[in-house]
């Protein structure tokens, strides 16, 4: 079995590294967020 | 290195015809860097324009195009200070002079971090790294237009496959997908 190699200063090995480009800002939103915003009425 | 996916068509043309921003641009000549077959479209695509160039009518020049059009060509590739790193292709050089390791990473989530690659041009349009841990997804997100992304080291899987270093998924603001880093890739 294939074993994660977490080192104490959490350097994330292996990964994978893209270079995006898109053509308007980048907006991520967490499930949360998507879940509390229709409590609050935004 | 295989590269199994490809920028769509009209995307590569547009690379040709020189009418991207500078992200995209960027983006799309870092993918020719690491895949022959696409140099080899791209040489054809070219020459396609080339023919149409040919037969257009001629028409009279702005005063002065020859000149700018001369000393364009004189500048060179790079700035004469930036030494190409070994870990990234040559178009990504100027925005990372020293290579990934001295990528500036802003947290952006659980596993995810991304580092913004600031351009010249003044468009709306964004080139950034997007470093994902592996076996976690990429953050739903949402975008106003295109999106390519070049995997540049390990890989990821969605519902279009397995992408690997060289691959690019050129994507329109109606795709949904959820990458996963790949363990151990």
């Amino acid at each position: 079995m294939k074993m994660l190699n977490i080192s104490p200063s959490l350097k994330w090995e292996p990964d994978c590294i893209c270079l995006v480009a898109v053509d308007a800002p980048l907006s991520f939103r967490s499930r949360l967020i998507r879940t509390l915003q229709p409590l609050f009425g935004l | 290195m295989t590269i199994t996916h490809h920028p769509d068509m009209s995307t590569l043309m547009a690379f040709s015809a020189g009418t991207f921003d500078e992200p995209y641009a960027v983006v799309i000549a870092t993918h020719l860097a690491m895949s022959e077959g696409g140099r080899d479209i791209m040489h054809r695509l070219n020459a396609i324009g080339g023919a149409l160039l040919d037969d257009e009518q001629e028409t009279e020049m702005s005063s002065g195009a020859l000149d700018r059009l001369l000393a364009a060509a004189d500048q060179p590739d790079l700035p004469e200070q930036i030494t190409p790193s070994s870990d990234v292709p040559l178009p990504l050089a100027p925005y990372l002079p020293n290579g990934l390791t001295s990528a500036k990473w802003k947290w952006s989530g659980p596993g995810v971090a991304i580092c913004d690659l600031p351009t010249r041009d003044e468009s709306s349009s964004r080139l950034m790294l997007l470093r994902v841990a592996a076996g976690r997804p990429v953050p739903e997100h949402s975008h106003g237009g295109q999106e390519l992304t070049l995997i540049l080291s390990g890989a990821y899987r969605d519902r279009f496959g397995l992408f690997g270093p060289g691959d690019i998924a050129d994507h329109d603001e109606d795709v949904e997908h959820k990458p996963i880093a790949e363990m151990g890739a």
